[in-house]
């Protein structure tokens, strides 16, 4: 484990995990033998009888069946903590849950949200977070799903405990993500999120490092040995945190309206769209040098002195004006805004 | 069910070590040889003195060390001589270091699948910039044990040595 860190440069264990999970290596870079590996030993013996050399000999093997051992590691991967707005929904906090066992393994996922109380040492209050009563222990928790990175919206598999718990092979990883939602709370203001990783196994729940199961139980068939518990509890568990700002800034961009050559509204080579940026400032405070750029997405062409801030017409060029079209990229300053506040941002651009 | 029984007997073979007879044991009519798998455990007696016990290693998990014996003994009519005993060390195990034992026997160690063995002083590996560096005893691949008399009709040896699982 050690070597590997060092080799992939990566900074911490689990993170190296996850870099190993995305690069496929099998587990044996990990050094550990699987579970179910039976493991064999024989000697030879030369010798002669009255100087004549007499035929090799082998022993009958020794055996030994490697039990699986449950090892789950839970990290925060959403640092520094996520900044959210007030109010807001859907803010995600990302975890990475690695089996350091040598088993699949499967899981069952649990969040507990601050304020207290939550286990010392992973909690540290300062104010509070209001979160949206809907998230129950099991509620608003996500699982990569296809492999792209950050959490995307009805692809990212929700969890649903007993059902989709996931199954995680030695030495793997997987993401899981924990969207919470903020009502109105002070500036600065942290909300955590303890996430909770405890193993399927039967019996493993809450039993001491060493605990040795026998019999049936959730994926002991991975290797028809023992399992045993090599992490506390057989679980895992990490926090994570949002922070509200003082201010908050919502930018959302739509599409306002196609006009195509014909004077109908398909999307086609020539259709004119518009699109629209609309920056809203909510909380409290100024937003100081606000600054809005969109880069000219592919397949499309700016429509030359099409850009409106609040309904007025602006120039492309680079003057006394807040707006400025350069290197393909649509840029607004809109300097110093007080919240709150609202501007609407639009242009066009034609369909190549 | 078979290999779990199978485990189950081995283990009982290793609490027979001294009985003269086994069936789990090769033989060709002059010299008896057996593997044993086993796990050292200190256990407190009723006086309060600690001792080591061995019991079977039917299981494991990783990073466990697992002390393999192996003991031969002379069961023809004639005394056994140059005797030489080769094993690999087990596939998914780490050599232990200082631990291979064995009463009146040269130990050296191979680092080449068993080619070439030498006492660990010797056993050297190159290294990038042209050098040569002591071979790990993690690297080893094989302990050969050399028997320096002659095994006597009736009399049994042992040798062994400690792997830790990877």
């Amino acid at each position: 484990m050690i070597k590997l860190s060092q080799k992939l440069n990566c900074s911490s264990y689990a993170l190296c995990a996850w870099l190993v999970s995305l690069l496929g290596f099998p587990i044996s870079v990990f050094g550990v033998t699987p579970a179910g590996t039976l493991i064999t030993n024989t000697a030879i013996v030369n010798f002669t009888i009255a100087g004549t050399p007499q035929t090799p000999l082998a022993s009958l093997a020794a055996h030994v069946l490697v039990d699986e051992i449950i090892q789950p590691v839970l990290t925060c991967q959403s640092l520094p903590n996520v900044a959210v707005n007030s109010p807001s929904v859907n803010d995600v906090l990302s975890y990475l849950l690695t089996n350091s066992g040598n088993g699949s393994e499967s899981f069952s996922l649990q969040r507990t949200n601050g304020p207290l109380p939550l286990p010392a040492g992973n909690y540290t209050p300062i104010n509070s977070i209001a979160y949206d009563p809907l998230n129950t222990l099991t509620g608003a928790i996500f699982i990569e799903t296809n492999n792209l990175p950050g959490f995307q919206a009805g692809v990212d598999l929700a969890y649903v405990p007993g059902v989709n718990d996931p199954v995680v092979p030695a030495g793997k990883g997987v993401i899981i993500y924990v969207l919470s939602d903020t009502t109105n709370v002070a500036a600065n203001a942290q909300g955590d999120v303890l996430l909770t990783v405890t193993s399927r196994t039967a019996g493993a729940a809450g039993v001491a490092v060493a605990t040795r199961l026998l019999g049936v139980g959730d994926n002991l068939g991975s290797g028809a040995g023992n399992a045993v518990v090599g992490t506390p509890r057989a679980a895992a568990a990490a926090t994570c945190s949002y922070v509200a700002t003082g201010l908050g800034f919502v930018m959302k961009k739509t599409v306002l309206g196609v006009v195509d050559p014909m004077g109908g509204a398909l999307l086609m080579p020539g259709a004119i769209m518009t699109y629209q940026i609309v920056v809203t400032l909510n909380g409290v405070g100024t937003a100081t040098g606000l600054a809005v750029s969109d880069p000219i997405p592919a397949n499309v062409t700016y429509v030359p002195g099409s850009i409106t801030v609040g309904g007025v017409a602006m120039t492309d060029a680079v003057d006394a004006d807040s707006a400025q079209f350069a290197t393909n990229t649509v840029s607004v300053a809109l300097g110093n805004v007080a919240a709150p506040a609202s501007v609407v941002i639009t242009f066009r651009a034609t369909i190549n | 069910m078979q290999v779990s029984r199978m485990f189950v007997l081995v283990g009982f073979a290793a609490l027979l070590a001294s009985a003269s007879v086994s069936v789990f044991a090769a033989t060709n009519g002059s010299i008896k040889v057996k593997s044993v798998a086993q796990i050292e455990k200190e256990v407190v007696a009723a006086d309060g003195k600690k001792h080591v016990e061995r019991v079977p290693a039917d299981k494991a998990v990783p990073g466990t060390a697992v002390l393999f014996s192996n003991t031969f003994e002379n069961i023809g009519a004639k005394p056994a001589g140059n005797i030489v005993i080769n094993n690999p060390i087990p596939a998914n195990t780490e050599y232990q270091a200082g631990s291979a034992y064995g009463a009146d026997t040269e130990i050296t160690f191979s680092i080449d699948g068993g080619k070439t063995f030498a006492a660990p002083e010797l056993l050297k590996v190159r290294v990038e910039n042209g050098g040569e560096i002591l071979a790990k005893p993690a690297a080893y691949t094989n302990i050969r044990w050399s028997y320096k008399n002659q095994l006597a009709p009736g009399v049994t040896g042992e040798v062994g040595f400690r792997a830790v699982i990877k």
